[in-house]
């Protein structure tokens, strides 16, 4: 199994920082300056710069705002997030996607060997609870913009706003917790192997 | 049908996510509760995140029982309505309720307990995915 090193990494011209993962055996390749210069230079693309705008612009709500995330293609599925303008509510604005490690160790295996993040490229680890995805979301906007205060974000996990076709009222206080849950469910993995080949 | 969704974790390596599954019952039908001896059913449709899907440590999970010809919205609200209902009424867990011809069961681990309603959703979510990958690879 590849040997990761994850390296904090930060763009000297405006702060904006993020991380490296690459394969251990590279580190011997390459100086920190180097992988700086290579993470400045992949950071955005010039064609995102518009759409950035539109999202800072809808950083400055002093409301919560809400984010959809949806599960992409693949198995295990990365996370693509969107912002929701509160003034636009069918309209989606793409924010990053949400990339769970094993994804990345799958990326590792092919040249050149190490992933960065970016402002469209958010690691997180492999737990994908909602809590992590809030977690991971945070992450990406605190790298982005380092120096401002964020809004609340509101994390909508999918398919549910698909399904009746508009978002879901977010409660007006939190409902509490069910009582009677255990450390650890007694409950075995569903389908047997020999369903599965079926 | 039977729409299973699982939070899991493989205590070897650490490795967590969902597993999804969806059963159907050709040639079933109910007009009350599912019958007891519905059986698991056909397996026709999966979302494997945490592979292999066997002998891993479950943190939470959905498990609906629903004619095969119910639709998404009805699903979905069911099952969201009657999380409500359990939730209002102040009921432990696991949760079971039945409402005509549809149940579900929902449990999950005391570490995930705060955030049960996002919880129920992306289960529901999966499940509904893996049914509609089944609906896509007939």
């Amino acid at each position: 199994m590849t040997q990761i090193a994850v390296i904090e990494l930060r763009a000297p011209s405006d702060g904006r920082s993020g991380r490296v993962f690459l394969d251990r055996k590279l580190l011997e390749r390459f100086k920190l300056e180097d992988l700086e210069r290579e993470f400045e230079a992949a950071f955005i693309d010039p064609e995102d710069e518009a759409r950035m705008d539109l999202i800072e612009a809808l950083l400055n709500a002093e409301q919560p705002l809400q984010v959809s995330i949806f599960p992409g293609e693949q198995s295990p599925p990365e996370f693509h997030a969107y912002f929701r303008d509160p003034n636009d509510p069918e309209s989606r604005l793409f924010a990053c996607v949400l990339v769970s490690e094993p994804i990345v160790r799958k990326l590792l295996e092919a040249p050149p060997h190490m992933v960065f993040e970016t402002e469209t490229f958010q690691i997180m680890g492999s737990d994908t609870t909602s809590a992590s995805l809030q977690s991971a979301f945070e992450a990406w906007a605190g790298r982005l913009w380092p120096d401002r205060t964020l809004p609340k974000f509101e994390i909508l996990p999918w398919p549910i706003e698909e399904v009746h076709g508009q978002p879901p009222t977010p409660p007006d206080r939190p409902k509490g917790a069910p009582r009677g849950a255990v450390a650890s469910l007694p409950d075995t993995d569903f389908p047997t192997p020999e369903e599965l080949s079926a | 049908m039977r729409l299973v969704a699982q939070r899991v974790l493989r205590p070897p390596n650490g490795a967590t996510g969902i597993n999804a599954y969806c059963y159907f019952h050709p040639g079933c039908d109910w007009l009350d509760a599912p019958p007891d001896d519905l059986g698991r059913g056909v397996l026709r449709g999966k979302i494997i995140e945490v592979d292999p899907p066997s002998g891993n440590r479950v943190r939470s999970y959905l498990d609906i029982t629903t004619p095969d010809h119910t639709t998404d919205l009805h699903i979905t609200e069911s099952v969201l309505s009657g999380a409500d209902l359990l939730q209002s009424g102040g009921e432990s867990l696991p949760w079971t309720l039945t409402h005509l011809e549809t149940r579900f069961e929902f449990n999950l681990e005391l570490a995930l307990v705060q955030q049960w309603e996002l919880e129920l959703r992306m289960l529901l979510g999966y499940a509904l995915q893996a049914r509609k990958s089944a609906q896509q690879n007939p």
